[in-house]
């Protein structure tokens, strides 16, 4: 159904849709300039390049014409003390009482805060941006130091992801306006060499007088409001979050135009901007007599031409209705208010401009292939941060000569009550004089040292055979016996993963996460079919293990397959290459030492499995009809012998 | 922002959120509330909202963990020894805590440590209470609750289940009384609650999106007033606050007398037994929350239907669970309670005044 569609774009089509996105970056700054700090800010999708910084170079520009000249930089790896704030240990050693210090997000009051690789911000930092941003202040409980400072500022959140499974936290990109995507635009078009300094400044000087409070004497009138809800509606964004930045960005629009109210026009730039990218499906247009105008609104549609749907009937596949939670069943309200309706169409027709062909595609294959909502929220790695919050516990007296770190706090803590006491001993030693005396004397006793427990984590990576042929016998039941283990890891939480791999290739179905209930909706959804390309089934699983491993997880791989590999890893079916490549793939596992348990899902025992399991040094079990508990028993055993001899 | 918070009775729909925050706000005792949901729900809003509506309270005037002058039992142990000496003590009103949690504190400022400020300057040993003796009495708010850290969830589980705060640590010996209703917020996309936690919260309520876009339009457009023009938009809502304060306030103080009467007690046995859950916790929360629901609506007595009505919320998270049926606790409950009550109308969670 989504043939049409899918097709390759051109390299013409290319060009001319990254100019287009051009066009839309540079409308974005525009708006951002006029508006920093209502608006949240921005994340802006492309690898680090020249490009890129052409665009945060205007940006700036366009800033400094105003007073927010501050950028700061958020590095990946910031601890709490600095991004919170806290103790000030220097100070406070040298002034002999506590001297607190503000974080980077107090710091970054009235200016930028830029977040480079937001892809791989943990969801614990986007959390403590996200609740500065909602509340307007930093509170700081640490170190027996208390502070709060009031604090704004524009994010600006760099996503260098290369798809859609490693994105930036959902939390940061709920609270900017704007997604700019400049994937493919090219150095010429955003005119990286041609702007020298001299015309950018002279550029930049016009539009620099603008009243910041401007926006707030625009109007926003209740129909303003419900066009913005009702595209949002159309297009699957539920997020409140998104459609009153969408209505904010009206309002600047607006107040940019001089103009006191939003008009239609203002409304179609929101649209375009900020609901378009966060699209989790296609718009529908009822079926009215009005023919989307020609125009850039419908030259994205044709077989190979553009981005834009095609009439409603033939691309929309009808999953998409129900796929949804929310959305077929609270349409009809367009219904009673033609005039609303009419706008909101324009403004759907303007977003529909703004989805790029492979927005389309992927969500033409998600809507075709699954009824759970798949949409970029919350597919971020939790992971990422699992293994990294070991649990700190109390500092020992000690000290720090076995690689231990010192623990500055505690150390000032035990050296403290003493102070009054070493200095008189001192002073009565040194009758001679001669002593420095320093703020805080502290001994041999008072050293602490830090210490954390890792808890080292297991994850559980399952591929499952999803091809013609365990399809035709058991996909059923291993979905079944998939599920009983689900339960097991829940009990240990233990983290899951989910590969599964038919037609051609392998796909991971869920990477490494906690939530059953994710696990459980991958699982329901995963449809059943086509070749055996086994041998990436089991490179993808290794892959997931290898990444589990640098992480410092322990990894159990489970496959359920009835071994019969007929597409070769280069995708071409075909017995004898196929069996080749997952014999090789097989070892490479055994190179990993992983445990690894194969679990016959074909009727029959299979030589292959067997055989499979073998040059994994797994173990084999045939999956007995009915009987899914022997197989959550058989994984508890590997495991347990597992953490014996790991 | 940080002005005056949204007022509570202009939000918009989430009936079953303000309705638990509410209860938990005449009977502490309930336990507590969990908010799981989508982002900008307004979890938050609400909590912050709610701190306004509460009465103050009286406290004994000097005493650093905020003791009730009229209480014996529960002092910390200079009230104690105060009241022991028969001196008359001094109390004034202050407003109620509703303290934040902020994410990325450390276990000293949560559980209260070693004052470093008296300790360093003037070399005196003293204990510098935390956010734990902060809220006592009070709430104590935790936003983005399944991100907190493992070992501090550990310590609130204890203090919460103990009321007291017990604090070993730098050569300090300190217990103080820590009363609070903790509430919780959180997505749960992003991580679980660790089952122990889950369980010390009487009451949990799963918020979604407003789903029609007249509430959206609404949503949007409340929030647009208060942050242009917060004044006049407190302004238009005082009446109803007033009136939701006065209810409250009301409720607080007759909820102790509202008895129960023995229909209803074996009503509330009967659903628990029913839906199988664990311990005794189930059934008193049920029972309490269904009390505070009475005297919420001005009732003489306890029914059946105010248990009905906040059976989902007090139970929900209680049921041993199946961790792959997602088709929702909420389901269990809703058949349970028709079966129990042989009927087949869900409840309605709006307050009525």
């Amino acid at each position: 159904m989504t043939t049409s569609a899918a097709a390759e774009p051109t390299s013409e089509q290319l060009a001319e849709q990254a100019a287009l996105r051009w066009t839309r970056a540079l409308q974005v700054i525009e708006l951002l300039a006029a508006n920093p700090f209502g608006l949240g800010g921005v994340c802006i999708r492309a690898r680090s390049g020249p490009v890129r910084d052409e665009w945060v170079a205007r940006l700036r520009l366009a800033l400094d014409a105003r007073a927010s000249k501050r950028w700061h930089r958020l590095p990946l790896a910031t601890t709490d003390d600095r991004l919170l704030g806290g103790l000030d240990l220097q100070a406070t050693l040298a002034a002999g009482r506590p001297v607190s210090e503000q974080g980077l997000l107090a710091q970054a009051n009235g200016g930028v805060l830029q977040v480079a690789m937001a892809e791989r911000v943990t969801s614990s930092v986007a959390a403590r941006l996200a609740a500065a941003m909602d509340v307007g202040s930093v509170r700081t409980e640490r170190d027996g130091v208390q502070r709060l400072d009031q604090t704004r500022w524009m994010l600006v959140v760099y996503d260098e992801s290369l798809d859609d499974d490693e994105r930036p936290p959902a939390a940061l990109l709920d609270r900017v306006a704007f997604m700019v995507d400049l994937t493919d635009v090219s150095t010429r078009l955003a005119g990286v060499s041609s702007l020298d300094a001299a015309s950018r400044a002279s550029a930049s000087s016009e539009p620099s007088a603008r009243s910041g409070s401007l926006e707030r004497s625009v109007v926003v009138d209740e129909k303003s409001v419900t066009a913005i809800c009702q595209t949002a509606d159309a297009l699957g964004v539920a997020a409140l979050r998104s459609q009153q930045l969408a209505v904010a960005v009206g309002c600047t629009a607006a107040a940019i135009a001089q103009r006191d109210t939003i008009i239609d026009a203002d409304l179609a730039l929101a649209a375009q901007l900020v609901l378009a990218p966060r699209a989790t499906r296609v718009p529908e247009l009822r079926e009215e007599p009005a023919e989307p105008e020609p125009g850039e609104a419908d030259e994205e549609s044709e077989s190979s031409s553009d981005p834009t749907p095609p009439p409603p009937s033939d691309e929309q596949p009808s999953p998409e209705t129900d796929g949804h939670d929310h959305g077929a069943d609270d349409r009809p309200d367009s219904e009673n208010q033609p005039d609303d309706s009419a706008m909101s169409d324009r403004m759907i027709e303007a977003a529909r401009a703004a989805l790029s062909a492979t927005l389309l595609r992927q969500l033409a294959e998600q809507l075709g292939g699954s009824s759970a909502a798949k949409g970029a929220q919350g597919r971020y790695g939790r992971e990422r941060m699992s293994q990294q919050r070991g649990r700190p516990l109390a500092p020992r007296r000690g000290d720090a000569r076995h690689g231990g770190r010192v623990h500055v706090l505690a150390t000032v803590r035990a050296a403290a009550p003493w102070q009054p006491v070493r200095r008189e001993l001192r002073a009565r030693r040194a009758v001679a004089g001669t002593v420095l005396s320093p703020k805080l004397l502290v001994e041999r006793d008072d050293w602490h040292v830090a210490r954390r427990a890792f808890r080292s984590e297991t994850l559980t990576v399952f591929a499952v055979d999803a091809s013609g042929s365990a399809a035709l016998h058991r996909l059923a039941e291993a979905k079944g016996a998939v599920e009983l283990l689900l339960a097991e890891c829940y009990i240990r939480r233990d983290q899951v993963a989910l590969v599964s791999f038919r037609g051609k290739i392998a796909d991971v179905l869920l990477p490494p996460t906690r939530s059953l209930v994710r696990a459980k909706r991958s699982l329901t959804a995963l449809p059943g079919g086509g070749g055996t390309p086994l041998a990436s089934g089991i490179d993808q699983a290794v892959a997931i293990a290898e990444a589990a491993r640098r992480r410092g997880m322990t990894t159990t791989i489970v496959f359920l397959t009835d071994g019969r590999a007929n597409i070769a890893r280069d995708g071409t079916p075909g017995r004898p290459q196929a069996a080749l490549d997952a014999l090789d793939a097989a070892k490479r596992l055994r190179a990993g030492g992983y445990t690894t348990l194969m679990i016959d899902t074909s009727p029959q025992p299979q030589e292959s499995a067997k055989l499979l399991a073998e040059a994994m040094r797994g173990r084999y079990l045939g999956l007995p009809y009915a009987a899914a508990p022997v197989i959550s028993a058989a994984v508890r055993a590997e495991r347990a012998k597992m953490v014996k001899n790991p | 922002m940080s002005n005056a918070p949204f007022p509570f009775s202009a939000i918009v729909g989430q009936d079953e959120m303000k309705l638990a925050l509410l209860i938990a706000a005449v009977d502490p005792s309930v336990g507590g509330v969990l908010v799981l949901g989508d982002r900008g729900t307004g979890k938050s809003t609400a909590v912050r909202a709610l701190a306004a509506l509460l009465p103050k309270m009286r406290v004994t005037t000097g005493c650093r963990y905020g003791c009730d002058p009229a209480s014996t039992a529960s002092n910390c142990s200079e009230c104690a020894t105060l009241k022991a000496s028969g001196v008359t003590i001094k109390s004034h009103l202050t407003p109620v805590p509703v303290v934040d949690l902020p994410l990325g504190a450390t276990e000293d400022r949560v559980i209260g440590a070693l004052d470093l400020e008296a300790a360093l300057t003037s070399g005196v040993k003293s204990f510098e209470p935390g956010l734990l003796a902060k809220s006592h009495r009070g709430f104590l708010y935790i936003d983005e609750v399944n991100l907190l850290e493992d070992h501090l969830v550990d310590l609130l589980i204890d203090v919460a289940a103990s009321g007291e705060n017990v604090v070993e640590r730098e050569g300090l010996s300190v217990r103080h009384p820590a009363r609070f209703v903790l509430v919780g917020s959180g997505n749960p996309e992003e991580g679980e609650l660790r089952p122990q936690l889950l369980d010390r919260f009487g009451l949990s309520v799963d918020v979604t999106t407003p789903k029609t876009v007249p509430e959206r339009v609404a949503v949007i457009q409340r929030r647009d007033t208060y942050e242009r023009q917060p004044a006049e938009f407190a302004a238009a809502w005082k009446r109803a606050e007033d009136k939701l304060r006065k209810q409250l306030s009301g409720a607080r103080e007759r909820v102790g007398s509202l008895a129960m009467t023995d229909a209803v007690l074996e009503r509330a046995a009967q659903i628990c037994i029913a839906l199988g859950t664990d311990g005794l916790r189930g059934e008193l929360t049920l029972m309490r929350a269904g009390r505070s629901l009475a005297v919420l609506e001005g009732a003489t007595q306890v029914t059946d239907l105010h248990l009905r009505r906040v059976a989902t919320m007090a139970l929900r998270h209680r049921l041993r669970r199946d961790p792959l049926d997602d088709a929702g606790s909420s389901t269990r409950v809703e058949r349970v309670l028709s079966e129990v009550f042989g009927d087949d109308t869900p409840a309605s969670l709006a307050v009525a005044a």
